[in-house]
């Protein structure tokens, strides 16, 4: 068992958490590290929940004009702290043959909107008209996200004909799948004609949070999916038909599919993903600093752990390579995380011997599942930092630094990509590029696949390579010459430059790792950013695309108002089998 | 139709992409034209009338030198050689803040520079990081003369009519930076006597900009469909053919 020690590393620069000890970049952004994060208390889906009953926020149904089959509009309104809003959807008939997850879908079980304030007949049947086109369709300014999902039929199916016949639906066959619908995309940020993030963030303070918007519409069509199997038992059925049973409800999430186009995000964002990490690490930082180990932490820690397990034993994927990680870390906690606590718990005097020790001889992905669950012990040390997962990103270039300083400061921060050797085959082995199927980001191997010379900018570690070459060979020539002097005769660099001297400003943010090598797994980019939405149960359908659930355990519209509402607000993580 | 600023910045990155801008050039250029139209600068009309040119052939970054114009004169003079704005602007004003930064105060002229309303942003840029900072340009018997203050976020803006100029700077561009506070019009006029008679037509105050822009946020921004047809059509040429193998890229 190691000691409690505090390497000496750059301190927090958030707001009021100034002079922690932060894990270092070469740890915390390697590709696989990030891959293996987990939600964790501040994730989206996590702080919203708690908002959404903190607030008390009010949800109604003024408009629910379905057919007997499920079929027709439903406009809930929704009155939150601040505002209005209005949450419209459109349920349409789909033929099987026609359900597709992918983004090249042009037809859906479910369309939805998010807009301000409430609609009146002229903007919904406007709202009618383009909704369900999704991307072939045009909204305004007055909606701020735009959805859809596709029915998981054979669990709709089974849940619907058992409410029909008075029968709660078998939560071993729900934990098959988990959800009643899988949205496919989420659009916000002005897509299609909706309001600006910079609209929201400044005029809706209820979604000023990253995401909050896109978290909050996906909790609707959960709410609607299960309003919906109740509506169309009891149409069907109306003598013997029962309505689900609240716990059993709550085990229901929303399904998600996320591809490739979830990856561009990470690299084309770096400050902001540097704010999310470096707010989850300053989380960390601060519990292993502050977090004191009683009885009464370690003892939820351990249950908590023993939860995971279980909720780890029923994730159910057909993916070999997930189902193998997901058994390794059940084991790893089950049978040495668990009897670890057991032996030195009661001795430990900070939770740095836990992650040091789990650094030093457990798997990444069971370090990170400790780390998310140390912060959750601790809600009264990191829950302040909820308002900071955003920023205003702004990329400027400092002209007038010396150039040699740049050449400095890229051998410091970009050593990573200055190790990689781009001249190797397998480092240049696929390449980024959009489809003309819906602008679709797809992977392309070199020398095999059309568009290499179309390709997106996402090598950043090849593009500080060819910068760093550009300026060591301009040095040589003229030692005394700023970045300015340098662009006017290579402006290609100026991008990369802004890039680099931003990031500089960044502990976190640059993912290290070479995107566009042969055997890159953009699977971790995905699960990084779904780890901050919150997602669970991720199940992978191949290398490039991921199903996951959203919202499994949370708690319902209806439990706004229950006595123990505080407390389901914050319990629902790692969701298990309800067990009657 | 209306679309919204991050819409307009994604379509036009893509299209000035498809322009074969690189990397930075494209982000540069597409925030250039967005800020230009959302503050009521008539950004898309000045675009639309610079796409030709651009589509034939020069939608490359020049590189640029600068000289002096002699020995007596301490204002370095580039010759942007006929590129847009778009693609030599934030060189330009770059090095005006470099200079400025080194030597407290800097005027540039650029020679041969087209569609120069757009450096504008790259000046408020400036001015946003600290600088004191002022552009002008002629124009169709009009000199443009905008202003912006350090620390500030928009800039003002004055028209002057006045004679046509000579050949040789009816495409030039005046900056101006400085660390602190100065009367670039003075320098200005001092560098140009013919402005001294110039009658002024037209002011726009940093509000004027800046509640275009609040507008154009919380309302969205008018396009010409167009022109809007037109930055599909550019997208494409960055798009590949979709095919079964492609497919399989994307993990089907």
């Amino acid at each position: 068992m190691t000691t409690a020690t505090l390497s000496v590393m750059p301190a927090s620069t958030i707001d009021g958490q100034q002079g922690l000890p932060m894990r270092p970049a070469d740890v915390v952004m390697q590709l696989d590290r990030l891959g293996s994060f987990h939600q964790f208390r501040l994730s989206f889906m996590r702080t919203l929940m708690r908002r959404m009953i903190t607030e008390k926020w009010q949800i109604e149904a003024p408009v629910f004009d379905l057919d007997s089959n499920g079929y027709g509009t439903v406009v809930y309104e929704v009155q939150a702290k601040y505002s209005r809003y209005s949450f419209v959807l459109f349920s349409h008939y789909l033929d099987d043959s026609l359900r597709n997850d992918r983004v090249i879908a042009d037809q859906w079980d479910l369309t939805m909107a998010l807009c301000e304030g409430s609609v009146d007949q002229e903007q919904l049947e406007h709202l009618r008209a383009n909704v369900p086109l999704q991307e072939a369709g045009r909204v305004d300014s007055r909606v701020f996200v735009l959805s859809r999902a596709n029915r998981s039929a054979r669990n709709f199916n089974y849940v619907v004909d058992q409410l029909a016949q008075g029968s709660q639906p078998d939560v071993n066959k729900i934990a098959e799948v988990g959800y009643l619908y899988r949205t496919t995309a989420a659009y916000g940020s002005g897509k299609l004609g909706m309001a600006d993030w910079d609209k929201v963030r400044g005029k809706h303070r209820d979604f000023s949070r990253p995401f909050a918007a896109e978290m909050f519409t996906c909790f609707m069509l959960r709410h609607f999916s299960l309003q919906q199997a109740d509506f169309i038992a009891r149409q069907r059925a109306p003598d013997t038909a029962v309505v689900l049973d609240d716990q059993i409800k709550r085990y229901f999430g929303i399904g998600n599919s996320t591809g490739l186009g979830m990856a561009p995000f990470l690299i084309n964002h770096p400050q902001l993903i540097n704010q999310w990490v470096e707010v989850r690490e300053t989380a960390l930082a601060t519990v292993l600093v502050e977090g004191q180990v009683t009885d009464e932490a370690l003892d939820n820690l351990q249950c908590t752990a023993k939860r995971v397990i279980q909720h780890l034993d029923e994730i159910v994927t057909d993916d070999a390579l997930q189902r193998q990680s997901n058994q390794c870390v059940h084991d790893q906690l089950q049978q040495v995380v668990l009897p670890w606590l057991k032996e030195y718990g009661a001795s430990l005097s900070s939770w740095t011997q836990l992650t040091e020790h789990a650094q030093a001889n457990w798997r990444v992905e069971t370090q990170e599942l400790i780390n998310s669950l140390l912060i959750e012990l601790y809600p009264q040390l990191v829950d302040r930092l909820e308002e900071q997962m955003d920023i205003v990103e702004r990329y400027d270039l400092v002209p007038e630094m010396p150039l040699v300083e740049l050449r400095n400061s890229i051998e410091r921060a970009y050593d990573w990509a200055l190790k990689i050797d781009f001249s190797q085959p397998q480092e240049q082995g696929v390449f980024w590029y959009r489809s003309e199927e819906k602008m679709e980001p797809r992977l392309g191997q070199t020398n095999i696949d059309i568009g290499e010379e179309r390709q997106m900018p996402l090598a950043i570690g090849r593009s500080v390579r060819e910068c760093y070459d550009a300026i060591c060979a301009y040095l040589a020539e003229y030692p005394n010459d700023d970045i300015a002097h340098f662009l006017l005769r290579q402006p290609e660099f100026r991008g990369i430059i802004c890039r680099i001297q931003t990031m500089a400003n960044c502990r976190y943010g640059e993912i290290r790792e070479n995107l566009v090598h042969k055997a890159v797994l953009p699977m971790h980019l995905l699960r990084c950013k779904l780890s901050f939405f919150g997602v669970s149960k991720f199940d992978p359908r191949s290398r490039l695309w991921v199903r996951n659930t959203m919202f499994q355990g949370a708690p319902l519209i209806s439990d706004f108002s229950s006595p123990i509402a505080n407390q389901l607000a914050d319990g629902w993580q790692f969701p298990v089998k309800p067990t009657n | 139709m209306k679309v919204s600023k991050n819409e307009l910045t994604a379509a036009l990155k893509k299209s000035f992409e498809g322009l074969g801008f690189s990397y930075g050039d494209y982000l540069d250029a597409a925030a250039m034209v967005t800020w230009s139209e959302m503050t009521g600068l008539d950004g898309l009309q000045t675009l639309e009338r610079a796409l030709p040119f651009i589509d034939a052939g020069n939608s490359q970054s020049p590189a640029l030198g600068y000289r002096y114009a002699d020995s007596n004169n301490p204002h370095p003079v580039l010759d942007a050689k006929g590129a847009s704005s778009l693609l030599c602007g934030s060189r330009i004003v770059d090095l005006a803040c470099s200079l400025a930064r080194k030597n407290h105060s800097v005027m540039l002229r650029v020679d041969n520079c087209r569609n120069r309303l757009f450096a504008l942003e790259r000046l408020s840029n400036a001015g946003q990081r600290g600088l004191v900072a002022a552009m002008g340009w002629f124009k169709e018997g009009c000199f443009s003369w905008a202003t912006i203050g350090a620390g500030q976020q928009y800039p003002a803006l004055k028209q002057f009519v006045c004679a046509p100029i000579e050949t040789p700077l009816h495409q030039s561009l005046w900056l101006f930076c400085s660390t602190a506070e100065k009367d670039c019009w003075e320098l200005m006029s001092a560098a140009l006597p013919e402005l001294a008679n110039a009658n002024k037509s037209e002011q726009r105050e940093p509000q004027t900009l800046q509640q275009a822009y609040a507008d154009s946020l919380e309302q969205g921004i008018a396009m010409p469909v167009p022109l809007w047809e037109k930055f599909d059509l550019l997208t494409a040429r960055v798009l590949v053919e979709s095919t079964e193998s492609s497919r399989a890229g994307a993990g089907e």
